[in-house]
């Protein structure tokens, strides 16, 4: 999913390799600030992804790049302290919109958006399962059940935390006769649970 | 088995658990303890006759955590934040037969006239929106609460907003199972879920020792 945002960061990063997992359609004009650890750096609305990627070459070993560009949320209202603290050691996250609701607002939904948006949940954070809820809650009230069939089809349950598999799961669970995809998505993601050893209860009930 | 709502928010509380208090003997009343985006513990609980009530839990409750994953609660705790925003109007009533919750939005869906909720079954309708089936509903006996859903039918009627119709149609349920706050609240930290009777009313005995009257 490398688009010519992602080869530029890659570019300017020079040695470092950055494992992408989203990419922002909207970077140029973002009105947002970055933070590589607890509030350090915060950069100009507007600036430069090549000069996000001159700053980023300080961290070690990065191996997410999240993109964000809401202009209220602050990170730390969506990323936990645990998750901030992995960055600090070891990641760089520029965090788009998850906040901001992305699920609402993307037609159809982003299966790779979803993906990234789930790898930031946080195990400790109620506030980050409501990203994602609140997301499910925009698509389902609508009845656009062709795009969450969309999302659960491309979804992949190994990238996923088990808050996220269980919070996607569930929600969409009264659904489940309007969504194709949905005993299939289950189905691997209890596949996904049980391999990886988390608590084969996660998604007891959903029959 | 029961903790001091003091203990509520801290670690071992994963974002969502049953409360219960005791208004006498053999008098229970139970609700949802949950914390929201905040941090803030708030307890929702449907008190009375279109009367659900969102608000700081009293130091009488006590809580009991359910035998869910910490991910399970957090996403109960964001449906009880929900269903609070909502305010819905849910009548009380002996039978939730055609009552539910939406689980995106936390709106409730009301039954036919008459169908209503109690403080016990309002949070099996709130687990049910998940498909989270708290007990084996079908093995709990009939006619064995109808002393107390006579006395309820009487405290009603002298309420305002209670209609004829739905006094009528709460005559009609006279009868029909009842779920208990002690059974609910002690079925829910068994596992695995749904309990059956005879475990959710031994769960509900033992939780009532814990509890001062």
């Amino acid at each position: 999913m490398l688009n010519n945002l992602q080869e530029t960061l890659v570019t300017n990063a020079n040695s470092e390799h950055y494992d992408l997992l989203g990419y922002p359609d909207a970077m140029s004009d973002s009105h947002g600030s970055w933070s590589s650890g607890y509030g350090v750096g915060q950069c100009a609305p507007g600036l430069a992804m090549n000069e996000i990627a001159t700053r980023c070459s300080w961290v070690s070993s990065p191996t997410h790049i999240l993109l964000w560009d809401h202009p209220t949320s602050s990170f730390g209202e969506s990323i936990s302290v645990r998750y901030l603290n992995d960055l600090w050691r070891s990641q760089l996250v520029v965090y788009r919109s998850i906040q901001g609701g992305i699920l609402g607002g993307m037609v159809p939904i982003d299966p790779d958006w979803l993906v990234m948006a789930y790898r930031a949940v946080d195990e400790l954070s109620l506030s980050d399962i409501e990203v994602i809820v609140d997301g499910l809650t925009k698509v389902l009230s609508s009845g656009r059940f062709a795009e969450v069939d969309i999302s659960l089809s491309g979804a992949d349950p190994s990238r996923m935390t088990a808050d996220a598999i269980v919070a996607i799961a569930h929600m969409t669970f009264p659904a489940k006769s309007n969504l194709h995809a949905w005993q299939d998505f289950v189905d691997r993601s209890r596949a996904a649970l049980t391999e990886r050893g988390d608590e084969e209860d996660h998604l007891e009930g959903l029959d | 088995m029961l903790n001091d709502i003091g203990a509520a928010g801290g670690r071992a509380f994963k974002s969502f658990a049953l409360a219960i208090r005791a208004f006498g003997p053999d008098h229970y009343h139970s609700g949802m303890l949950y914390q929201t985006k905040d941090g803030q513990v708030m307890l929702l609980h449907l008190a009375d006759n279109f009367d659900l009530r969102n608000e700081a839990p009293s130091e009488r409750y006590k809580w009991a955590e359910p035998s869910l994953t910490t991910s399970r609660c957090k996403l109960l705790a964001v449906l009880c934040a929900k269903i609070a925003s909502q305010d819905p109007k849910i009548p009380y009533g002996f039978d939730k037969t055609g009552i539910s919750i939406n689980s995106s939005t936390g709106a409730v869906t009301p039954g036919p006239e008459g169908k209503g909720l109690t403080c016990a079954s309002f949070i099996m309708a709130t687990l049910d929106a998940y498909g989270m089936r708290l007990l084996k509903e079908d093995e709990w006996p009939r006619n064995s609460h109808e002393q107390w859903q006579n006395a309820t039918i009487e405290r009603l009627k002298a309420r305002e907003e209670v209609t004829e119709e739905q006094l009528a149609a709460l005559q009609k349920d006279t009868g029909a199972c009842r779920f208990v706050p002690q059974e609910v609240v002690g079925a829910s930290t068994a596992k695995p879920w749904p309990v059956g009777y005879e475990k959710a009313t031994m769960l509900g005995i033992v939780l009532q020792t814990h509890l001062p009257n």
